[in-house]
């Protein structure tokens, strides 16, 4: 075959497929119809969100209004739109009886006061959220969750990820089972539990840090720990990475049954004397923190960034 | 002799000097003991597997409006219960493992707690979670049985690992956090399908 009829065979190719794919997303799309609404809602209120299929985006704003706009799925009976008192609702309405195929999925996007605080219950959702400063709440099951947080943070994903970057957090709970987390920004207090997600933390002063996991490996890096602040890190299998940027005024814990301990600061670990497992204590600069590090099989890295 | 009275074992223990050696190897003795231990929990024939085959017998259909009454009030009563539960084993774990292990006489249990208010509770809660669990599409359906395959899994893997080291506080943590993660999921699977149960008002 001469080269230019395998390029125009090429072409055609490309072509045909470009028509099927169109040919198969028009119908779906064109099915599905747009949705607006607006509702004036307290500038500092709640707003609650609830979706079980399709992607939402929420983003705050100067005006103290909720402002509702996206596409919705042929099987999507009506989007609720309501408010009282200090309080606004976005509910995606399913028919009843719904059987699950066709389009279910409603895709919007949210602009809400800037410091409105957040509900968000989602399943099989995807969350984007940036520029809201009021105390959020967010629930997924089997759905990522990303995007710019600030204020107080309370995160629970069932399977999705979480990979936000926060401003103005300092006091953040975060749970997985599978999902993986990826946080920057948090200060203060900031618990992190996950079962098999692997989870990176990339924290500023780190007041009271709580970090579990049974088989994902936890990965923190801390500016700094307080004064008397405690930092506790703990897993079953999971490797676990503590790194601090400025050394620690604390006294340091480690311990692993079968894993490996390296350490930048202090002493070698040493072996237990009476049983199995490698231990390392000692005392960080002056004092006053605490740092206990805990794993059954998985290795320690206690190191600075630097 | 002077001996003073302490109220727990953990009170106890905290009195000892860290600093003073054991005069001889104590771990061959503990390894015993727990070798012990396991023989005798072989022998306790309930454990979470058992309830939860006594539990799947008992399936009972109530109409969805008190169903969802009822499984608000079981998820906010199985949450208050199982944080108090719990907190109540986690606040006292190594005074009652520390005595099984210097006395040898009380067989270590790893499984939940099985006092009838607890079981009942969580029996409820999980029936909640099987009918919700039905409503979700089946790609997050396959995703969630999944996450709570991975959760009892670890949990299994804890307790076992528990049977061989009973006295690692790490283990003992873990195993109450794998509890309040399949609770967690349970509550979140339930608290997320209500849009779908409102639906067919």
């Amino acid at each position: 075959m001469s080269p230019t009829k395998h390029l125009s065979l090429a072409r055609a190719s490309s072509l045909a497929a470009m028509v099927l794919l169109a040919g198969m997303t028009l119908p779906s799309w064109a099915a599905s119809r747009a949705f607006s609404a607006q509702k004036p809602a307290d500038p500092a209120g709640t707003v609650e969100v609830v979706n079980v299929e399709g992607s939402i985006e929420i983003s705050g704003w100067d005006q103290p209004t909720v402002d509702v706009s996206g596409r919705v799925g042929e099987k999507v009976e009506r989007v609720d739109v309501t408010s009282s008192a200090n309080r606004t609702s976005i509910r995606v309405v399913l028919p009843t009886g719904n059987q699950w195929g066709g389009d279910s999925e409603a895709h919007l996007k949210i602009r809400v006061p800037q410091k409105s605080a957040l509900e968000v219950s989602l399943v099989s959702s995807d969350l984007r959220i940036a520029g809201v400063t009021g105390t959020q709440h967010l629930q997924t099951v089997s759905g990522d969750i990303a995007g710019e947080a600030s204020g107080d943070l309370q995160v629970n994903s069932v399977s999705g990820d979480v990979r936000l970057s926060t401003r103005n957090s300092h006091n953040a709970q975060i749970k997985t089972v599978s999902g993986e987390i990826n946080v920057a920004g948090a200060d203060g207090a900031i618990q992190v539990s996950t079962v098999s997600g692997d989870a990176t933390l990339t924290l500023g002063t780190v007041s009271r840090g709580h970090f579990e996991s049974v088989s994902g490996s936890v990965s923190v890096t801390a500016a700094a720990l307080a004064a008397s602040g405690q930092l506790e890190a703990t897993s079953i299998s999971g490797d676990l990475g503590i790194r601090f940027t400025t050394l620690p005024d604390a006294d340091i814990e480690v311990q692993t049954f079968s894993g490996e301990i390296s350490n930048c600061f202090g002493p070698k670990p040493v072996e237990q004397q009476y049983g199995p497992g490698n231990r390392l204590n000692f005392r960080s600069g002056k004092g006053g923190g605490h740092v206990h590090i805990d794993t059954k099989s998985g290795d320690v890295a206690l190191c600075n960034t630097k | 002799m002077n001996q003073r009275k302490f109220n727990s074992v953990d009170e106890a223990l905290e009195s000892v000097r860290r600093d003073v050696q054991p005069a001889r190897d104590l771990w061959p003795r503990i390894a015993g003991e727990v070798r012990d231990q396991n023989d005798r929990k072989r022998a306790v024939p309930m454990d979470l597997a058992d309830v939860r085959a006594a539990r799947s017998v008992r399936t009972v259909r109530v109409p969805w409006p008190l169903a969802m009454a009822a499984s608000l009030g079981v998820v906010s009563l199985v949450a208050a219960l199982c944080w108090s539960v719990i907190h109540q084993r986690a606040s006292a774990p190594l005074s009652a493992r520390a005595t099984s292990a210097i006395s040898g006489n009380t067989p270590v249990s790893f499984g939940p707690p099985r006092n009838a208010a607890y079981v009942a509770a969580s029996t409820a809660l999980e029936r909640t979670f099987e009918e919700r669990v039905k409503l979700l599409a089946p790609a997050t359906r396959a995703r969630v049985q999944a996450d709570l395959e991975t959760i009892r899994r670890a949990n299994e893997d804890l307790r076992k690992a528990l049977a061989q080291d009973p006295a690692s506080p790490l283990l003992l943590q873990l195993l109450h956090s794998t509890w309040q993660q399949e609770i967690d999921l349970y509550t979140s699977v339930a608290q997320s399908t209500e849009p779908l149960l409102m639906r067919r008002t």
